[in-house]
């Protein structure tokens, strides 16, 4: 039964926020395609969620809040050396008092400032901290979604997904074809930070077309700039790449002349040799 | 294995990366921006103390941000012992209000009455956001998370410790509160076409 107008309006806020099914938002939206009055009230109120996004005021946290709440933690450690001291038996020895008051002093700035500086690093991945919060980046995107194409959109939503989480910007995600999402989690590749998107082949499609009938296929993205990348690398180069501006290492790297930029796609578990992207994001 | 302080410095790097998103929805439950940083420390403090808390398979962001809430309705109650919740209540519901620009912004049949509504909204700047400050909190709250943090009703729900039906009335509330100022200040720049009925 086709959806009346009382029905339809009463969808409206969900339909803009995207909190309706599909099949939800299919029936109100064939309504609004049908009803000029009820088509101009969603229009309104998209209208008025758009002008909070733009111009609601977004300010940003200062600069110097992270170091004063990571300073705060360095406190707490140093409470605990200070602490600690206060139990050691030399510290209670009168003719060495003041000397290893100053070494616990010195041991604990230095200490400070170690964890400060180790705090501080930009630690894209943390390979502990995906470990102990691996559930922090679940992903929210449906899994299941085919990958070749079919699904538009899917992969600004995971760059948008991966770039809120993790701060790690991803340019291209290449088409897999015959294979379904399944998720995501950041990861190290040889002490570099990356994401990996994992992949099962599409059970639907034909054997003769499926992904070698392969239980997960992995996808490392890893932005990189020059200095970040071992100069092995540099003599693995691969001749007669179609692109002018990039050139194809081993494993799956593009280097990119034009931009001097390294971009990593890693295909694991595929054959050797067949690669999906070709080119980098710039040059693609 | 990590040792607890290991553990501690992991979900510090992994909180962190929300400090920007929980420094601007302190910034809107504050309405200003010392409040907002005194805020967000006192939330990475009692979060980073409480980590063990934090239930694996859950969201973060939801998490922190419902700390940031409870403890900003704290200092609120420790400071002028205010009933945080009753001024919602205390608002008449959409479906009995008489009020003229209310009864415009909630009948939604009618669309809007904001003559060129588009090109009238591209000329707001800090009106939004003085409308939006004189929102009820809970509503101010939900709309935010909504329309700028961009979570779910689900998400809006943990953070806000209240079924999702409330969500949605309160962001549905707020929107008509808003659309009302809106048409108030439409109508006093001679932006509003005449009614029909």
């Amino acid at each position: 039964m086709a959806m009346g107008c009382n029905e339809a309006l009463s969808k409206l806020e969900e339909l803009v926020d995207g909190e309706l099914s599909l099949s939800e938002e299919e029936a109100v939206r064939a309504h609004l395609s049908c009803c000029p009055s009820c088509g101009q009230a969603q229009a309104s109120l998209a209208r008025l969620k758009r002008l909070v996004e733009e111009k609601v005021k977004k300010p940003q946290a200062p600069a110097h809040l992270q170091e004063t709440i990571l300073k705060a933690l360095e406190k707490d450690f140093e409470t605990a050396v200070e602490a600690a001291g206060v139990t050691d038996p030399v510290q209670r020895a009168r003719p060495y008092r003041v000397l290893a008051l100053a070494a616990a002093l010195v041991l604990s700035c230095l200490l400070s400032a170690l964890t400060f500086l180790y705090l501080r690093a930009p630690k894209l991945s943390h390979a502990e901290a995906a470990s102990a919060c691996a559930e922090a980046f679940r992903s929210t995107i449906h899994p299941g979604l085919p990958t070749d194409g079919s699904s538009p959109g899917w992969k600004e939503k995971l760059i948008a997904e991966i770039q809120g989480k993790t701060n790690i910007r991803i340019d291209h995600i290449p088409d897999i074809p015959n294979a379904i999402y399944v998720g995501w989690e950041p990861q190290r590749v040889r002490d570099l930070n990356s994401i990996r998107i994992d992949f099962q082949p599409d059970p639907t499609a034909p054997p003769e077309a499926s992904a070698q009938g392969l239980a997960m296929i992995s996808v490392f993205f890893l932005p990189l700039k020059r200095m970040d990348f071992c100069c092995s690398y540099l003599k693995e180069l691969e001749s007669g790449h179609p692109c002018t501006h990039c050139i194809q290492l081993k494993e799956g790297s593009i280097y990119c002349l034009r931009t001097d930029n390294f971009y990593l796609s890693v295909v694991s578990n595929l054959e050797e040799g067949q690669l999906l992207a070709r080119h980098c994001p710039t040059c693609r | 294995m990590l040792s607890c302080k290991e553990k501690r410095s992991a979900f510090a790097g992994v909180a962190l990366r929300h400090a920007d998103s929980l420094y601007r929805f302190a910034f809107y439950l504050t309405g200003n921006e010392a409040d907002a940083e005194d805020l967000t420390q006192d939330t990475y403090h009692h979060a980073l103390r409480n980590c063990h808390q934090f239930q694996s398979g859950t969201d973060m962001k939801a998490w922190l941000f419902r700390i940031a809430r409870n403890a900003h309705i704290d200092r609120l109650r420790r400071k002028v012992h205010e009933p945080v919740l009753s001024e919602m209540e205390d608002l008449p519901s959409p479906e009995k209000s008489t009020g003229e620009g209310i009864d415009w912004a909630l009948d939604r049949r009618k669309g809007s009455a904001i003559d060129r509504e588009d090109v009238f909204y591209d000329l707001f700047g800090d009106e939004v956001n003085r409308f939006l400050s004189e929102l009820p909190r809970e509503f101010r709250a939900a709309l935010v998370l909504c329309d700028v943090e961009e979570l779910s009703y689900q998400e809006i729900a943990q953070v806000m410790e209240c079924p999702v039906g409330t969500v949605r009335s309160r962001i549905s509330r707020a929107r008509g509160l808003l659309r009302d100022k809106l048409y108030h200040y439409a109508k006093s720049l001679g932006y509003v076409k005449e009614k029909t009925v």
